[in-house]
């Protein structure tokens, strides 16, 4: 007998061992002592404790038959949808909303000392000089708001914006920190924030997904597609990633000579199979199949029609800057406001391209940084406008930003002047925007020290950002939680504090 | 966290304890008083025994008792008067027992002091009752329950800051546990000179520093740290009640100014404002819903709709007020539904539903709707006068309907309206500033925003000679 026959067998051992376990007369007794004694703790618990009225509190029931039914929120919400605009790489709040004139007298001169003790930084090592800030700023809006030149079209809306200015985060590169951003946590394996909201809410179209993530800038985020997963949520919750090229979900076009009364026929067939299944079992994931399977059905029909901008009038054409069958980020924005406007719940752009290091012309802060800058600048613009005039603004929450800053000194990458000018990662301040959504317009909460390195006041964190964001859809983010591996789980894991001061 | 020392954990036994002597002296009293006839005569070899572990148990209570006085959370006449109910009652169960054991339990003096017995135990045990859950819980005054009822202010500059705002917060939310019944961590908050006296901590208030004070701190801590104040599983204070008792902490904590010679900041002034229209002791109401709760809706009607592939849902958790979202669904024959919903309903959305102005009656209806969506609709200015009854209307959505300016122009706008969208409508730009007169107070957006072209938008930067 080989290694590998015995190792097969011992397997086979253990698996029948296992089995053969679940049957013994004692372990029947104690599953149904404790199955029983759960089921009269269960009917108990909600009548104990005050202010349980019969109505349902934390997680929402999940139904395995109808995973994205619309549920309620526990509270009245503010917003029933979500866009995010996730600048991956991170932007520099330096050279668009942070206005550090201070920072300008220091340029050129070596960092003191004391900001760099006890820091670490991903590539700059010994003493770095300070960069000022590359962009002219000036003041916008009714409500006064810095915005560098880099954005012209934004700074036109500045108005309807809310900035938080005192960001930080714990996580100084990418992957980790744009899955603090968008997880809650800088290690894989917990749901995205889509996947929460669709936990929590379901969607109110059931022809198209509740999760939508769409990504640009030539290549994925650094987390890769952790950052829409499910985590130990169903899988139905993940992020439906659509592209904007081609068939925006591969393979949902039924194969040449299948028609789609062949298509529904066969798929009746799987579900009456199925269900045969279900009754013999009983177990709620297959159920939870047969509804994939269904609604498979039903997107083919409605997600290409909604993927395909160009029933979109000309003039929406170029008021977002949108170049047709090409993938682009402003396709991905236009594309984002039809899927809100159908229904879709949360909905995630992903633009690579703003690590600004210095280290090629791509990657420079007077270069490549402006025209990462002017690529997104006139489609998010015409995205909230458009919003706006739909009266989507309303209940629509707009969030964008990156995973976390970028030093007020300039790289020296391994103690070496790069080529070009760039700044590190920035854990310690950085500046993201939200709009609409019951978010406060016209609105900065949080400043930074004279040189934007750290903040003096309004500290907000990727937790804070997450319980706000669950705070408008109408849940605690407190009390919104998961029963996972013995304990609950919550988007914001311990941390968080809904940022009271920027809500309308 | 400290840990308790060995007399503070016996002490704390007490609320347990407590309950032994009542239940077993009770059960010999019963039993006394059967034996006394022939037929229950088995009974009686087994009252002293009975008798004796209730007595034992009575003098347990009573030293776990005292040293729980000693702590320092209770005092006042309530406790006193347990703590002599207590002994007396120890007292008259010694002597019961003591008779018992010669069998001198079923003369006269043995049934005056079982009834004597019966009564200090019904005593004690109801003034522990009221020291632990508050008096007046057993008649259903509990202070936990019941916030008392508090009138707005009529005016709230002329109001004492003190009096009128700070008392009646601490009162509603503290009192119960730092009052003259109970002072948990030596702390009282019913006048002037405990507050300044603070507990066994130290100072509850820092005047002119909220946050150093231990009173704010302690309700900012997250509800699940073992010092935040209210404890988790009691009524907590609003945001605004929070606010107002910094704020007066802020200013010097001082008990005999008016509002109006405190200085107060743009940040204070809507939470004082707010005290004008009720009392800032409620829990904070949901400005998304209205203050008093609905009936639920028909159930049948919401079925109907729900299998028709309309998406009615509560709008949260233990409400019965209702969203209605027809988007996207020819309603015109599932309109009349409404009519089942019409005193829930606060969000309706009939976007791209088909409809025309033959549903504006049965919307009218919905009395309570803040939020109507009838974008892409055939909806147009024969519709504007039934909605302009909605007195609760706070955002219409009118895109890409057929209504005009003028239709906008005869019509009364609701009162609490704070947003029209009008993109893709019939409307005339020279009546635009007419209209925003009529509708002051809410944004009129007819859209149609254009962005500039800008050199920026195509034009790229290249990295120049280095």
């Amino acid at each position: 007998m080989t290694r590998k026959e015995l190792h097969n067998q011992r397997l086979l051992k253990e698996a029948e061992a296992s089995v053969s376990r679940m049957y013994t007369r004692r372990h029947f007794l104690q599953d149904c002592a404790m199955g029983f004694g759960a089921l009269a703790l269960g009917s108990l618990l909600p009548s104990c404790g005050a202010g349980s009225a019969g109505t349902a509190t934390g997680a929402p029931a999940f139904d395995p038959a109808h995973p994205l039914a619309p549920r309620m929120p526990m509270f009245a919400a503010r917003a029933k949808r979500v866009i995010y605009l996730h600048m991956a790489g991170a932007p520099s709040q330096l050279e668009l909303f942070d206005y550090k004139p201070a920072l300008q007298d220091l340029d050129g001169q070596d960092c003191p000392k004391s900001l760099l003790e006890g820091k670490r930084f991903a590539f700059i090592r010994g003493v770095p000089k300070m960069l000022g800030p590359q962009a002219k700023f000036r003041q916008h809006g009714h409500s006064g708001a810095w915005i560098s030149e880099n954005m012209p079209h934004l700074a036109g809306i500045a108005d309807e914006l809310c900035f938080l200015k005192g960001m930080t985060t714990d996580q100084f590169n990418h992957a980790p920190a744009q899955l603090l951003v968008q997880t809650g946590s800088p290690r894989l394996g917990r749901p995205s924030m889509g996947s929460w909201v669709t936990y929590g809410l379901g969607t109110e179209n059931e022809n198209l997904p509740g999760f939508v993530v769409l990504t640009s800038g030539g290549k994925f985020p650094d987390a890769g597609k952790s950052i829409w997963g499910s985590g130990f949520l169903p899988s139905v919750y993940q992020g439906v990633q659509c592209r904007s090229e081609g068939d925006p979900v591969l393979f949902i076009e039924d194969p040449r000579g299948m028609d789609r009364d062949i298509r529904k026929a066969s798929i009746d067939a799987i579900n009456k199979v199925n269900e045969q299944e279900h009754t013999e079992y009983g177990d709620p994931e297959i159920l939870s199949r047969i509804s994939q399977y269904e609604m498979a059905y039903k997107m083919q029909l409605s997600v290409p029609g909604t993927m395909n901008i160009n029933d979109e009038p000309a003039y929406i054409h170029e008021m977002y800057g949108t170049q047709p069958g090409k993938a682009c980020f402003a396709n991905n924005v236009l594309l984002a406001r039809r899927l809100v406007e159908k229904g879709v719940r949360f909905v995630q752009l992903f633009d690579w391209g703003w690590d600004s290091h210095g280290t090629d012309a791509n990657l420079a802060i007077d270069v490549g940084f402006i025209n990462k800058c002017r690529q997104v600048d006139r489609s998010i613009t015409a995205l909230i406008l458009d919003l706006k005039q739909r009266g989507l603004l309303e209940d629509t929450l707009v969030i964008w930003g990156g995973e976390f800053g970028r030093t007020p000194m300039m790289e020296n990458r391994d103690g070496k002047q790069n080529p070009f000018k760039g700044r590190d990662h920035h854990v310690d301040a950085f500046t993201i925007w939200m709009a609409g959504g019951g978010i406060k317009k016209g609105f900065s909460y949080g400043e930074t020290d004279e040189i934007g390195y750290y903040p003096v006041s309004g500290k907000t964190t990727p937790f804070d950002v997450q319980a706000t964001i669950l705070n408008q859809l109408g849940f605690d983010h407190e009390k919104f939680t998961y029963q996972f591996q013995g304990r609950p789980f919550r988007l914001t894991d311990v941390y968080g504090k809904v940022i009271e001061d920027i809500i309308a | 966290m400290y840990l308790l020392t060995i007399t503070e954990f016996i002490a704390h036994l007490h609320p347990v304890l407590v309950h032994l002597p009542i239940g077993i002296l009770l059960m010999g009293l019963l039993l006394q008083a059967l034996a006394r006839y022939e037929k229950f005569a088995s009974f009686r070899p087994a009252i002293p025994s009975i008798l004796l572990t209730g007595l034992i148990a009575a003098v347990l209570s009573c030293i776990t008792g005292f040293l729980l006085y000693r702590n320092g959370d209770y005092d006042g006449s309530l406790v006193s008067w347990h703590m002599w109910m207590a002994l007396a009652l120890t007292f008259v169960a010694f002597a019961l027992c003591a008779r018992s054991f010669f069998g001198q339990v079923f003369d006269r003096t043995g049934g005056w002091l079982a009834l004597g017995l019966f009564l200090l135990i019904t005593i004690t045990g109801h003034l522990g009752g009221s020291l632990t859950h508050g008096e007046g819980y057993l008649t259903g005054a509990a202070p936990d329950q019941d916030p008392p009822v508090l009138h707005p202010i009529a005016d709230v500059q002329q109001a004492m800051a003190y009096e009128d705002i700070v008392k009646p917060i601490l009162q509603s939310e503290c009192y119960s546990c730092h009052g003259p019944n109970k002072q948990k961590g030596g702390l009282r908050l019913d006048n002037p000179a405990m507050i300044a006296k603070g507990g066994k901590d130290g100072l509850a208030l820092l005047p002119g520093h909220a946050d150093s004070s231990e009173l704010i701190k302690r309700m900012l801590l997250p509800s699940s740290d073992d010092h935040h104040m209210p404890p988790k599983d009691r009524r907590q204070p609003s945001r605004q009640q929070q606010e107002l008792l910094s704020w007066w902490i802020d200013q010097g904590a001082d008990y005999t100014k008016r509002v109006k010679d405190l200085p107060q900041s743009e940040k204070i002034r809507p939470a004082l404002l707010a005290l004008q229209k009720g009392p800032a002791n409620t829990q904070d109401i949901d400005p998304a819903l209205p203050a008093e709760p609905a009936d639920p809706a028909d159930s049948r009607a919401i079925a109907a709709l729900r299998n028709a592939g309309v998406v009615v849902m509560p709008l949260a958790q233990g409400s019965n007020y209702l969203s209605a979202n027809f988007s996207g669904i020819p309603a015109a024959s599932l309109i009349h539904h409404l009519l089942s919903l019409k005193k829930q309903l606060i969000r309706l959305d009939l976007s791209n539903s088909g409809i025309g102005d033959s549903v504006a009656t049965t919307i009218a209806q919905c009395t309570p709707l803040r939020y109507l969506v009838l974008s892409n609709t055939a909806i147009t200015d024969k519709s504007l006068p039934s909605l302009a009854q909605l007195a609760e209307l706070r955002v219409l959505n009118l895109v890409g309907t057929r209504v005009t300016a003028e239709g906008l122009l005869s019509m009364q706008p609701p009162k609490h309206l704070h947003a029209v969208y009008l993109y893709h409508t019939r409307m005339d730009s020279k009546y635009w500033s007419k209209l925003q007169g009529l509708f002051k107070g809410a944004v009129l957006d007819s859209g149609g925003y254009t962005l500039p072209a800008l050199m920026t938008d195509t034009a790229v930067v290249r990295a120049g000679k280095r």
